[in-house]
C-alpha cells in the first residue's frame, strides 16, 4: 500500500473506531428500553454501522463491510418496528460489533478473517422476523449490471426490495475518483457522508476492471467507483446532488437486476434457519477465535471481555490546548532571549525576574503538555455495562450497575494500565461478590445485586471505588487458607486484624484457579491486578463486611511523569520519596529518642502517638555506612552505633569498640567519589551522640513503617526518568530524577526497600504487635494507666468510664424498660435495677434509639444501678491525658483523646448523686479530731485525678494537702506533721514513688503510726504484695469514690 | 553493533578511539562512541552491582556510569585529572564507560586485526573483539556488547 492509501485507511480506521466507541452502550440503552423503541438511539447506532460499511466498501474491505452491511439489516428492522430488541437480539448485535472492531483494529487482515458465525447469527436474526417470501429473497441474490452490461453487484433481493419499498429510487452512481472527487478536493469518504444524508448506500467498489491495462491505446482517464445508493430524491433532480455528469447516474431498472439461484451465495447455506441464536450457546458453545489466555479464572461461564484496549499511538488534542501550547512555547524562547542578553549585562535584579518569568511559563507549559495526555477515566468505565451484563447474564444473576465520576481524567498511561485490573476487579464483584437472587431473596436483600464504579478527585489523587452489595469477603476464611498455604503463620493470622485479613488476598500465591471458589470465591489472581496497579502507583485495599458487601478502593496518582515528592538525604546523597508514600515526617528530639525509639529483639520501633512503627534505617538497608549530621559544624559524620536508640544508650560498650564499623562489601569501592575520607575521619564519635532522628513515616500499600534518614530537604516536582538497564534488579528504586543543581538523586521505593528489609505487610505488623504487647505490659509496670470502658450514648458520642468501678454489663432489650413513679427500672435478678441515662443529667445527646440497649452496672453506695448505653463496648488500656475543664459539667469529670475520638469521661457518682441525692446522705458526718476537720495529705502526679480526689475528699470535709509527687508529699508531711492525720498516695509518681514513701514514713517513728492508702489504677497482686511489706495499710481504686471514702473513714477511726 | 559486524567482513578501515584501562591499552569504532565527557558530579547507587560507579546526569537523560576497570577485572578506575567517560549508545540506552585517560584515534584496518588471546593485560579475552597492532602498541578492540550485558547476578 502507498503512503497515501495507508493515510486513508489510517483515518478510516480511526474513525470508524469513533463510531464504535459508544455504540455498546448505546445498544444497552436500546435493550432496555425493549418496545419502547427510542427511533434517534437507534439510528445512531444506525448510522455508524453504515458509515463503516460505505468506507469498507471503498477501501476493499469486504469483511468489515459485508459484516456491518448484516448489523444494519438488523438495526433497520429493529428502527422499523418489526423485531424486538430483546437481549439475545442485542446480543448477536453486541458480538458482531465486537467482531467489527477487531476487524478494524486489524483492518489490513481483515478479509482473512472469519465472521461467519456472526453473519449467520445476524442473518438468523433478520430472516427470523421476515414472512417466507421475504426470507427466500435474503437468500435470492441477483446481480446489478451497468447498462453496457457488466454486473458490478451481487447483493440479496430482499435487499433490494428494502431499498426500493416506500417510493425510493435506487441508483447506480458511477464516480470518478480522479475527476469527481480528487480535482474537486474532496475525499472519497466525504462523497460518502455526503450521500448517507439523503439516503443508504447499499453497495460500492471501485471498478478497478473497467480501468483497462497500460498496454492499452487508449489512455485511461477515469477511474470509477460505484455506489449503488437508494433514496427518495426523484430521477428529475437527482443530479444536483451527486455532482457528477448526468450519463453516470443510472437509475437502476428491472432489466438491469438480473436473478441469480438461491444456491448461490455463501453466507445464507441451507442451514441458516437451524442455528439457534441462543446468546448462551453463542458465547460458549463454539469459540472460533482463539480468545486470549487471560481465562485463567476457571470458571466456566466466562464471557469474553472486550478486546483489550490497544495503546493508543495516536491522540487527539483540542485545538485550543494546542494553541495555548505555541503560546508558551513563544514565550519560553522569549524568555531564553532574555535570559542570554541579561547574563551578558551581568544585572543581578534583571536576572532573578528573568529567572521568575521562565519559572512561570515553565511550570504552566508543563500543566499544559500534561493535560494533553489526561483522559476522562470515561474511557475504560464504559465498557463495564457490557461486561456486567454479559457475565450478570451468563451466571444468571441480576446485577445493576452504577458509574460515577467518569469525567474524572487520569493520565494516558494510566488510564491504558488501569482496563485491565479494574476488568478484573468488576468481573469478581459479579461472579463472586453478588449472590444469585435467590439466595440474595432469602437474605433479604433486593434481588438484584447493586455495583457501584465511583471515580472521585481526593488530595491530588484520584480513587477509584468499586462497591457492591455481595456477600462479602470471610476475613476468618481467608487466613485459614492463608495459613493452610503457609504463606502465614498461624501467630500471625491471630493477631491480624479484620482488615489484614481480607487484604490477604492480595499476597502473591494465595489464589489459585482451582482452590478459590471452593474457600470464598474472591482472590482469582488478585495478587496479578495489585502487582499492575502498583506498576502505576496505584495502592489498593479492601473493605469487607461478611453479607453486606465489598468495597475495593483503588488510589492512583493523576500523572506518572512528574510528581511531587519529598527530598531528603543520607550518607552525603539525596533522595526522593514520592509523596504519595509519604505519611508524615517524624523527628524526634535527641532528649526523646531513647524513650521513643524502642529495641525488640532485632527490630526497632517508634512510638507514634500510642503505636508503634517499626522501623529500618535507609542506610541499613542500602548497606551504606550510617552517617548523622554534626548539629554544630553541619558536617556529616559517621554514625558507628548499632542501633539508632545506641545513641542515648547510657552505657554502651559498643562505642568504645572500634572493632563494630559497618563497612559493608562495595562501600570501598566508591570512595573516591564519596569524599569518604571525611566520613571515615575518626573524629570523637559520642561528641555528637545527642542528634536528632530523622523518620519518614511512609507507607506502603496498608502498611507503615518509618524510614530513618539523615536529613529532610525540601519537597519537590520531580521529573520521574528512568534508571538504566544495569540498575534494573535494585528494588529499593523507583527512577531517579534531576535535582536543580544538575545532579541525579534516585527515587526511593518504599515498598521495595522494605521487602529488602525483610519488612513485609505480615511481619511488619506481627512484629509490631509484639512489640506492643510488650511494651503495654512494660508500660503497665511503670506508668499509670486507665483501664477504661469505652461506650457510646449517641451513636456519635463516645464515654468511658474506669473499668474498675464496673460491675458488670448487661444486655437489655428496650421494651423491658419500665417506667415506674417516674424512674426507669428493670426487672434484674428477682429485683429492679434503676436505670439512668447520661443525659438525664448531662448536655449530651440523647440516648441512641435502638432496640437493643446495654446497661453498664455499678454498685454505688452499696446498691446496683444500671446505666443506659449503646454499644460497641471495648474495654481498653491506655495511658490518657483526661482534659478536666474544658468538657467538664455534672455528670462528666473531663475528656479525653481515646483512638481518636473525644471522649467524655463520666462521672458516675455525681450522675447518681444528682439524680437520687437521698441515697448519700446516710454517709457518716466527717471525721473529726479536736473538733477539727480531719487533714490529709494527697501525693498524685497527675493533676486530673489529684482534682478529682481532693474535690470528692473535700466535699466530705475533710482538709486535703496536695503533692504532686513523693518527694513533695515527705517535705509536707515533715512541715505539717501535727496536721496530718492519713495519707493517700499513688503508686507511680517521679522522683519518689509511693512505695518508696509509705517506707520513709513507715521508718520515721514520727509518722509510723500514719495509715497510707495506695490509690492505684490498676492494682496487680503483685503490687499488692509490694504494698502491704513496705506497709500500705489499704488499696483503692482511684475513681471508686465511695471505698476510698469508706476506707478514709475507717482509717481514721481506728487508726492502724 | 550491526555497524562493526559490517565493517568488519569488508575490511574496512575504521578510526579506533584508544584509551587507557589501567595499563591495558583498549579501543572501540569512534562510530559507536557518542561523546566523551569529564563529568565527575556522579551519584552513587547504593546496592548497585559493584561495576556501577554511578549515575549521571547528561543532558537530562539518566546515565549509568560503568568503570571498565572493575568490569573488566583490573583494579577500580581512580577519578583524576585525565579520567573521562565515554558515552556509547547501547539498546537505545546511553551508557558510561569511565576510563583512566583517552588516547588517540588511530585508523585500523579490520583485515588485520587479529583474533584476541584468551587474556589481554589481565583482562578476560571475552571483552574483546580482537587486537589490532600498531607499530609501537597492541590496542585491544572491546566488545562493548559483552562489556554492556547485565550480569544476572
Amino acid at each position: 500500500m502507498g503512503i497515501e492509501d495507508d493515510e486513508i485507511l489510517q483515518s478510516y480506521v480511526e474513525e470508524s473506531l469513533e463510531h464504535l466507541a459508544d455504540i455498546e452502550n448505546n445498544l444497552l440503552a436500546i435493550e432496555q428500553r425493549g418496545a419502547d423503541i427510542d427511533v434517534n438511539l437507534v439510528n445512531k447506532v444506525f448510522r455508524a454501522a453504515h458509515s463503516i460499511k460505505g468506507g469498507a466498501g471503498f477501501m476493499g474491505l469486504d469483511n468489515i463491510k459485508e459484516l456491518a452491511h448484516k448489523i444494519e439489516n438488523v438495526l433497520g428492522l429493529i428502527r422499523s418496528r418489526e423485531m424486538m430488541p430483546s437481549p439475545d437480539t442485542i446480543n448477536v448485535v453486541l458480538l458482531a460489533f465486537d467482531k467489527l472492531q477487531e476487524l478494524i483494529s486489524n483492518a489490513e487482515r481483515s478479509n482473512e478473517m472469519d465472521i461467519s458465525e456472526h453473519t449467520l447469527a445476524l442473518t438468523n436474526l433478520t430472516t427470523a422476523s421476515l414472512s417466507k417470501e421475504e426470507k427466500e429473497s435474503v437468500s435470492r441474490m441477483v446481480n446489478i449490471r451497468l447498462p453496457d452490461g457488466r454486473v458490478v453487484f451481487t447483493i440479496p433481493e430482499f435487499d433490494i426490495s428494502q431499498a426500493t419499498k416506500e417510493g425510493k429510487f435506487l441508483y447506480l452512481v458511477e464516480y470518478d475518483l480522479i475527476h469527481d472527487v480528487q480535482n474537486k478536493g474532496k475525499t472519497p469518504l466525504e462523497v460518502l457522508t455526503v450521500m448517507q444524508k439523503s439516503g443508504i448506500i447499499l453497495e460500492c467498489k471501485v471498478d478497478i476492471s473497467s480501468v483497462g491495462s497500460l498496454e492499452d491505446d487508449a489512455p485511461f482517464v477515469r477511474l470509477p467507483f460505484i455506489v449503488l445508493f437508494s433514496t427518495i430524491i426523484d430521477p428529475g433532480i437527482i443530479t444536483a446532488l451527486f455532482e457528477v455528469e448526468e450519463k453516470y447516474i443510472h437509475l437502476v431498472t428491472e432489466d438491469m437486476m438480473v436473478k441469480i439461484s438461491a444456491a448461490g451465495p455463501p453466507e445464507a447455506g441451507p442451514e441458516v434457519e437451524k442455528i439457534s441464536v441462543q446468546p448462551g450457546t453463542l458465547e460458549t458453545g463454539k469459540k472460533p477465535e482463539p480468545k486470549s489466555e487471560v481465562q485463567e479464572e476457571g470458571v466456566q461461564n466466562v464471557v469474553r471481555a472486550p478486546a483489550v484496549t490497544q495503546a493508543e499511538t495516536s491522540l487527539r488534542v483540542h485545538v485550543s490546548l494546542l494553541d495555548l501550547l505555541m503560546t508558551l512555547a513563544g514565550e519560553l524562547v522569549l524568555g531564553r532571549n532574555q535570559l542570554l542578553q541579561t547574563i551578558g549585562s551581568g544585572d543581578q535584579h534583571a536576572l532573578e525576574l528573568v529567572g521568575q518569568r521562565i519559572d512561570l511559563v515553565t511550570s504552566e507549559l508543563q500543566e499544559a503538555i500534561m493535560l494533553t495526555r489526561m483522559q476522562p477515566i470515561g474511557n475504560i468505565f464504559n465498557k463495564f455495562p457490557r461486561v456486567v451484563r454479559d457475565l450478570a447474564g451468563s451466571l444468571g444473576k441480576e446485577v445493576n450497575l452504577t458509574l460515577q465520576g467518569k469525567e474524572v481524567e487520569l493520565d494516558k498511561t494510566i488510564i491504558e494500565g488501569l482496563g485491565d485490573p479494574l476488568t478484573h476487579l468488576v468481573r469478581n464483584s459479579v461472579d463472586h461478590g453478588i449472590e444469585v437472587p435467590d439466595v440474595r431473596r432469602k437474605q433479604g436483600k433486593d434481588p438484584a445485586g447493586q455495583i457501584v464504579l465511583r471515580a472521585y478527585h481526593e488530595a491530588g489523587q484520584v480513587n477509584i471505588e468499586i462497591t457492591d452489595d455481595g456477600k462479602g469477603l470471610d476475613g476468618d476464611k481467608l487466613a485459614a487458607t492463608a495459613v493452610q498455604k503457609g504463606l502465614i503463620t498461624e501467630e500471625q493470622a491471630r493477631t491480624m486484624s479484620d482488615k489484614e485479613k481480607v487484604n490477604l488476598i492480595f499476597l502473591p500465591g494465595f489464589s489459585t484457579a482451582e482452590k478459590v471458589t471452593d474457600v470464598s470465591g474472591r482472590g482469582v489472581g488478585m495478587d496479578v491486578v495489585k502487582t499492575n496497579l502498583d506498576k502505576l502507583g496505584g495502592v489498593v485495599n479492601i473493605d469487607s463486611e461478611p453479607g453486606k458487601g465489598t468495597t475495593i478502593r483503588i488510589k492512583l496518582p493523576l500523572t506518572l511523569a512528574i510528581i511531587p515528592s519529598q527530598i531528603i538525604s543520607n550518607g552525603g546523597e539525596r533522595y526522593a520519596i514520592p509523596q504519595v508514600n509519604l505519611d508524615e515526617l517524624l523527628r524526634i528530639p535527641a532528649s526523646q529518642v531513647k524513650e521513643r525509639i524502642e529495641k525488640v529483639g532485632d527490630a526497632e520501633v517508634v512510638r507514634l502517638r500510642g503505636r508503634l512503627l517499626p522501623i529500618i534505617s535507609l542506610a541499613d538497608v542500602l548497606g551504606i555506612e550510617r552517617t548523622y549530621i554534626d548539629p554544630t559544624d553541619g558536617q556529616q559524620k559517621p554514625d558507628r552505633r548499632k542501633g539508632i536508640i545506641d545513641r542515648r544508650s547510657k552505657v554502651s560498650p559498643l562505642f568504645e569498640d572500634d572493632s563494630v564499623e559497618h563497612d559493608q562489601p562495595g562501600c570501598n569501592s566508591e570512595s573516591e567519589t564519596h569524599n569518604l575520607s571525611e566520613r571515615r575521619t575518626k573524629t570523637d564519635r559520642r561528641y555528637h551522640a545527642s542528634s536528632a532522628v530523622n523518620i519518614v513515616v511512609v507507607s506502603a500499600g496498608a502498611f507503615k513503617y518509618g524510614l530513618v534518614v539523615d536529613e529532610f530537604r525540601d519537597s519537590e516536582e520531580i521529573v520521574v526518568k528512568p534508571l538504566g538497564r544495569h540498575l534494573k534488579h535494585c528494588k529499593g528504586y523507583a527512577g531517579a530524577t534531576i535535582m536543580g543543581d544538575g545532579r541525579v538523586a534516585l527515587i526511593l521505593d518504599v515498598s521495595g526497600l522494605a521487602q529488602m528489609a525483610g519488612l513485609t505487610s505480615m511481619e511488619g505488623t506481627d512484629r509490631a504487635l509484639e512489640v506492643a504487647q510488650e511494651a503495654s505490659e512494660a508500660i503497665r509496670a511503670r506508668r499509670d494507666v486507665q483501664a477504661l470502658l469505652v461506650f457510646r450514648n449517641a451513636e456519635d458520642e463516645q464515654f468511658a468510664v474506669p473499668l474498675a468501678l464496673v460491675a458488670r454489663i448487661e444486655k437489655i432489650n428496650k421494651a423491658d424498660i419500665e417506667l415506674v413513679g417516674g424512674k426507669k427500672v428493670i426487672q434484674y435478678r428477682g429485683g429492679s435495677l434503676p436505670l439512668y441515662t447520661i443525659e438525664e443529667v448531662a448536655e449530651v445527646k440523647p440516648l441512641a434509639d435502638n432496640k437493643d440497649l446495654i446497661a453498664i452496672v455499678f454498685t454505688l453506695a452499696g446498691r446496683e444501678v444500671g446505666l443506659l448505653a449503646t454499644g460497641p463496648v471495648d474495654a481498653i488500656e491506655v495511658a490518657i491525658d483526661i482534659d478536666d475543664s474544658t468538657l467538664k459539667q455534672t455528670g462528666i469529670m473531663g475528656s479525653a483523646i481515646i483512638g481518636g475520638y473525644t471522649t467524655l469521661m463520666v462521672d458516675i457518682f455525681g450522675l447518681v448523686e444528682a439524680l437520687t441525692p437521698q441515697w448519700f446522705e446516710d454517709r457518716k458526718a466527717v471525721e473529726v479530731a479536736d473538733g477539727k476537720a480531719a487533714t490529709i495529705l494527697l501525693a498524685e502526679d497527675s493533676g486530673f485525678f489529684r482534682n478529682q480526689v481532693k474535690e470528692f475528699m473535700e466535699a466530705e470535709g475533710y482538709n486535703v494537702i496536695e503533692a504532686e509527687d513523693g518527694m513533695v508529699a515527705w517535705n509536707l508531711l515533715q512541715e505539717h506533721a501535727e496536721q496530718i492525720a492519713l495519707v493517700v498516695t499513688d503508686i507511680e509518681m517521679p522522683n519518689l514513688d509511693g512505695f518508696a514513701l509509705t517506707k520513709r514514713i513507715r521508718e520515721d517513728p514520727r509518722f509510723s503510726d500514719r495509715p497510707v492508702i495506695a490509690l492505684t489504677s490498676l492494682a496487680g497482686d503483685e503490687d499488692v504484695a509490694r504494698g502491704k511489706q513496705v506497709g500500705i495499710d489499704d488499696y483503692q481504686i482511684k475513681m471508686d469514690k465511695e471505698r476510698l471514702l469508706g476506707s478514709i473513714y475507717n482509717y481514721l477511726n481506728k487508726g492502724r | 553493533m550491526a555497524q562493526l559486524e559490517e565493517t568488519k567482513g569488508h575490511g574496512k578501515v575504521v578510526g579506533l578511539a584508544t584509551f587507557y584501562v589501567g595499563k591495558a591499552f583498549c579501543g572501540m569504532d569512534i562510530q559507536q562512541v557518542q561523546e566523551i565527557n569529564k563529568h565527575t558530579e556522579i551519584t552513587w547507587v547504593p546496592q548497585a552491582p559493584e561495576y556501577v560507579l554511578g549515575v549521571l546526569n547528561l543532558r537530562g537523560r539518566i546515565v549509568t556510569i560503568i568503570d571498565l576497570g572493575r568490569k573488566l577485572g583490573l583494579s577500580p578506575t581512580v577519578l583524576s585529572d585525565t579520567s573521562r567517560n565515554i558515552i556509547v549508545n547501547s539498546q537505545n540506552e546511553h551508557i558510561g564507560l569511565l576510563v583512566d585517560r583517552i588516547a588517540d584515534v588511530v585508523p585500523a584496518d579490520w583485515q588485520q586485526v587479529e583474533p584476541p588471546p584468551a587474556n589481554i593485560g589481565g583482562v578476560q579475552g571475552k571483552f574483546f573483539e580482537g587486537v589490532f597492532k600498531t607499530e609501537d602498541n597492541l590496542i585491544g578492540i572491546l566488545n562493548v556488547g559483552v562489556v554492556l550485558k547485565v550480569d544476572n547476578h
